[in-house]
């Protein structure tokens, strides 16, 4: 184990094997596995960076006036996406946000758009954080980058 | 001389049928007491397989050394709040964090507002400012902005986000809107404008899941 052992004869050639120290090798490895588990991070945080209507951005660029500008309005009865004069309703499939619609739909104007990148999501006031996170999660997968959050009010 | 009448008769020494108390069995008959072990003394140690252990070690040293991560201390996760999920979400940079969990809105561990005390009829402001959470982040970019002008030299471009314009803003899934909204626009009026939901990465795409350590393992095993 860890290499053979020199086997020396009476004086005349000395053995070229060396015996490895497995044990503080071993050693180390357990130290290393115990500090890596202790510091372990099995769940993996990651961002959504939306805007706000009217936010002090530092750099804005101002979308080409040829690009429509989508808007996506949440409420209890499903989503609306809004562009120009065409609204396009996604209904809820029973009690539950259709968000299979929404991709494909959203996969279909960036389609048909590929210069569209700014969304507005306006949530009524019931919808929970997680629809929310969703449907911004569906822009971004459609590679609408700039999702910008506006209540339907203001 | 072998009895024909007995038909279980031998004509080795072997009998068919032994007394009852002169039989040892097996166990008993190896034991020392009965002078079994014919090898001679058995040695205390016993044989350790090294060489997959350390093996196995290495590859675990390896996989927990790819899954490292420091994101997640960013965050303060507890019970009671359960983050949404998203696929396509960017890496947390550290930024002030707004906790928004049960019935409290928390920054940089102190309660700076309930939400009970905000939705009652005589709290309601008609402009959604949260003023304890106002004050705490005009604090908060003030002893940052004074920070950066006395190391000016620190400021690198690619650094990620603006700690002085940008918050995460972490959140329960039951979360409504109407505390979030409230939330944001308090978040705006002291100066922070872009705004980081704190969301669990969804599917997987830095390779720390169970399926990337079996195939880590079945590649340890065709090496």
């Amino acid at each position: 184990m860890g290499g053979a052992a020199p086997v020396e004869g009476k004086g005349k050639k000395k053995s070229l094997d060396a015996v490895i120290n497995l044990v503080p090798f071993i050693d180390l490895l357990s130290s290393l596995i115990a500090f890596l588990l202790m510091t372990a991070v099995w769940t993996q945080i990651a961002t959504l960076q939306v805007g706000q209507q009217g936010s002090n951005n530092p750099n804005p660029t101002p979308p080409p006036e040829e690009i429509p500008k989508l808007s996506i309005a949440v409420s209890d009865r499903g989503f609306v996406l809004a562009s120009g004069a065409d609204q396009v309703p996604v209904e809820k499939a029973g009690n539950d946000y259709d968000f299979d619609a929404l991709n494909k739909k959203l996969g279909e104007i960036k389609g048909n758009v590929p210069e569209m990148n700014d969304v507005t999501v306006m949530p009524e006031d019931g919808i929970v954080y997680d629809v929310l996170v969703r449907v911004i999660d569906a822009c971004l997968g459609a590679r609408m980058l700039n999702v910008t959050l506006q209540p339907p009010s203001t | 001389m072998i009895d024909p009448t007995i038909p279980y008769a031998r004509t080795s020494n072997h009998q068919g049928i032994q007394v009852p108390g002169h039989r040892m069995g097996p166990r008993l008959r190896r034991s020392k007491v009965y002078g079994g072990g014919s090898m001679g003394k058995k040695s205390g140690y016993a044989d350790l397989m090294l060489t997959p252990m350390v093996d196995m070690f290495t590859l675990l040293v390896v996989y927990l050394i790819q899954s490292f991560s420091s994101t997640g201390e960013i965050l303060h996760m507890s019970k009671e709040l359960v983050m949404p999920t998203a696929k396509h979400g960017k890496e947390m940079a550290l930024l002030p964090v707004v906790t928004i969990a049960g019935d409290s809105i928390i920054m940089e561990g102190t309660t700076v507002a309930d939400i009970s005390d905000l939705m009652s009829g005589n709290n309601r402001d008609p402009d959604w400012r949260i003023p304890g959470l106002e004050d705490k982040l005009r604090d908060l970019r003030e002893r940052y902005i004074a920070i950066r002008n006395n190391a000016p030299a620190a400021e690198n471009p690619n650094a990620g986000p603006d700690p002085t314009t940008s918050v995460n803003i972490q959140g329960d899934k039951a979360l409504p809107f109407r505390i979030l909204k409230r939330v944001m626009h308090t978040c705006q009026l002291a100066g922070y404008g872009n705004i980081h939901f704190a969301v669990v990465q969804g599917g997987d795409p830095k390779g720390t899941s169970g399926e990337d350590l079996g195939k880590l393992l079945h590649a340890g095993d065709e090496g």
